[in-house]
């Protein structure tokens, strides 16, 4: 089930994509953390800290490309994903922005996107899961 | 929405893979198709009619 889920709409392209961007993406943070720290100039630290964003939009599109090219169940399986984890993600980081907000937790922005990735995932899951 | 895919394509001696491969779907539409989880498009409707030479009233019935 995993396998199928994992594997619907993509093609050997898709893969090779899909490492090329996540090597760069792995390669831009390491860049970053090794050369960030020293540049002096807002503009290259702004340049260095934002270097993964470019891999990231990458993946977005390629994402948007499977789902297009996708069958009619698949689309659906993405959409109800989708709104799901905006509905539930939403609470969630209100929530953790209110705890940081009263000084009671203290959450760094950064995280807002792997939570939201997160919900995302197990969305997917649960939506696939529905009409296994 | 009730239909009769399963019976249909049993009847050809189909797989849910090979029906799906003709009616360029995955397994899993054709599945949840004829388990009733999902009710197909309109088009995909009329390309499962026409592969079984049934008009689509035929195989796709409302629930009473």
């Amino acid at each position: 089930m995993l396998r199928e889920y994992f594997c619907a709409g993509t093609t050997p392209r898709y893969w090779r994509l899909s490492a090329l961007l996540m090597t760069l993406y792995l390669g831009s943070i390491a860049l970053a953390l090794v050369f960030g720290p020293g540049f002096t100039t807002p503009w290259a630290r702004a340049a260095a800290a934002l270097a993964p964003v470019p891999p990231v939009l990458g993946f977005v599109v390629l994402e948007f490309r499977r789902i297009r090219a996708a069958d009619e169940l698949r689309q659906r399986i993405e959409l109800e994903a989708a709104t799901t984890a905006l509905a539930l993600g939403i609470p969630v980081l209100l929530a953790l922005g209110l705890l940081d907000g009263a000084g009671v937790l203290p959450v760094r922005m950064i995280l807002a996107s792997p939570v939201l990735i997160g919900v995302y995932l197990l969305a997917q899951l649960w939506a696939h899961w529905r009409y296994r | 929405m009730n239909n009769q895919v399963r019976a249909l394509r049993e009847a050809k001696g189909w797989s849910q893979g090979e029906l799906a491969e003709q009616l360029a779907v995955s397994r899993q539409t054709v599945n949840a198709i004829e388990t009733g989880k999902y009710d197909p498009s309109l088009p995909l409707a009329f390309r499962i009619a026409r592969l079984f030479r049934k008009p689509i009233e035929a195989i796709f019935h409302p629930e009473e």
